[in-house]
């Protein structure tokens, strides 16, 4: 029958589904049990392997174990050939040979599940003399392509270790922030999202930013920050005068051409973040205070406040300690605690909206502080009334270089 | 938690705050506070961003002003420098 009819019959794709269907039949157990074990065999960490090679002997001996060694691991990793090739990698950079590493790819074919696969259909006598033909054919195919490749000069001498690998994508992680900073955001976000694919294991940070970005319905981080950035940087003077889109331009090159003043995140009743506000004015008095919803920013990350768990007696009492170190304390437990910070923090974005209209014509609040600013003020207030019934710091100088901003 | 003293002393009138406490404008600029806390990676309070870097807890605040005292001497000052 000419292809073109049986590509048209019916009866043609009933049979090419009874094989499909037939081939997994016969398979699907097999071939479960070998990735559920190549998965946790690829967390074996690369000294395991390096362990089963001998590198320091004479070539011939160490090219001998080597071809050997290489079909054995991949008979016990069970790695199918859909696996072996990052574990190939794997074993090439922990040093086995060339002639190794070809006889370990070539070695899919006589993995554990397949020589179940074989006993099943051609018995026990049988399929021990495919596997041992084929274990012989392998090696000795291994050797041939390892000396025709020597002879050329075709054998690669670069054995990149996962370290490489991990510091290749902290690089292009490092380009990404680069062009971010250089307010390239479209290349940004393209490079990001490339780089993405493989970066969860890199930092931890990564993996609460992948989470952000598959939450549907946000905007990239990336275009995120340089909101934030763009807020809090003063633009030029052209920049109240031109087009929106320009607005944007130039208040991205304002953020590269002028140092980004520092974002305080503070929850309004979280005494950690209290002993900071007082002291932050002193230390960095250009922060930018920003009152957020601790218990959305926990959320967010799969957290909680310590208040709620069995860590709350423990942190009530670190608490004190610092609070007293701070000469803040003893603190005033509101009942019950935590509670919502919900009104408190609309308060404060109604107070930052507050002083952002009543600043200047620029997006900053000032930072010599001959601006007012009702968020600092209501913060603080809330927070030392919150926590130790409205009491001020007993003395002027709180913290290192520490005081109180002057309420207004 | 009351709201007398901290609403007086940042002069605000207890009007306009009861107005601003429903307005949706001001519950959408808070989520986008916190919605940009967390996009920059911020998990918990006190955090202080320092150009990328977070630092996290009242006992890194002296680190975090450290790191932008250092920053802002390096930062290039005119938009010619790349």
């Amino acid at each position: 029958m000419p292809l073109r009819q049986r590509l048209r019959s019916a009866a043609a794709w009933s049979d090419v589904a009874h094989n499909f269907r037939n081939d997994w039949a016969m398979v699907y157990r097999e071939v479960a049990i070998g990735f559920v074990l190549a998965g946790f065999i690829g967390l074996l960490g690369n000294d395991f392997f390096n362990g089963l090679f001998i590198v320091h002997a004479p070539a011939p001996l160490r090219l001998v174990e080597n071809v050997l060694v290489g079909p054995l691991i991949a008979i016990l990793s069970f790695v199918c050939s859909v696996g072996n090739i990052p574990l190939a990698a794997v074993l090439w950079s922990g040093g086995i040979g060339f002639a190794g590493v070809i006889a370990f790819i070539f070695a899919d074919l006589v993995v554990l599940p397949i020589v179940a696969i074989y006993r099943k259909y051609y018995g026990i006598g049988f399929t021990l003399r495919i596997v041992a033909l084929m274990l012989v054919t392998m090696v000795l195919a291994a050797l041939a392509i390892e000396g025709l490749f020597s002879v050329a000069g075709l054998i690669p001498t670069a054995r990149p270790t996962r370290a490489d690998n991990l510091r290749q994508r902290e690089g292009r992680l490092q380009a990404v922030h680069q062009r971010a900073r250089r307010g390239d955001l479209r290349r940004a976000v393209r490079a990001r999202r490339a780089s993405r694919r493989d970066r969860p294991d890199v930092r931890n940070e990564g993996r609460q930013a992948s989470r952000h970005l598959r939450a549907p319905g946000r905007p990239h981080r990336l275009l995120l920050l340089a909101r934030v950035r763009r807020g809090v940087c003063r633009p030029r003077a052209v920049a109240g005068a031109a087009s929106r889109p320009d607005r944007r331009r130039w208040a991205m090159i304002a953020c590269v051409s002028s140092p980004v003043p520092p974002s305080f995140f503070f929850g309004v009743m979280s005494p950690y973040s209290w002993f900071a506000a007082e002291r932050i004015e002193g230390l960095l008095p250009e922060a930018r205070w920003r009152g957020v919803l601790a218990g959305v920013v926990f959320k967010a990350h799969g957290r909680t406040s310590w208040g709620l768990t069995e860590r709350r007696a423990e942190g009530i009492a670190d608490c004190e300690l610092r609070a007293s170190e701070h000469r803040l304390g003893p603190i005033a437990w509101p009942e019950p605690w935590p509670t919502s910070d919900l009104l408190a923090g609309r308060a404060m974005a109604f107070c930052e909206r507050r002083d952002r209209a009543l600043a200047p014509a620029n997006d900053t609040l000032d930072a010599d502080g001959s601006v007012p600013s009702s968020l600092k003020t209501f913060a603080l207030t809330a927070m030392r009334h919150g926590l130790s019934r409205g009491r001020r710091p007993r003395t002027a100088r709180c913290g290192a270089r520490g005081r109180s901003p002057k309420p207004n | 938690m009351r709201c007398s003293r901290p609403v007086a002393e940042a002069k605000l009138t207890s009007t306009e705050l009861r107005a601003a406490l429903e307005d949706q404008q001001v519950k959408d600029e808070l989520r986008s506070i916190t919605g940009e806390a967390t996009a920059v990676g911020v998990f918990g309070v006190p955090t202080v961003l320092v150009g990328d870097e977070l630092f996290w807890g009242d006992d890194r605040l002296e680190r975090a002003a450290d790191a932008y005292r250092a920053s802002a001497t390096r930062e290039p000052s005119g938009p010619g420098a790349a």
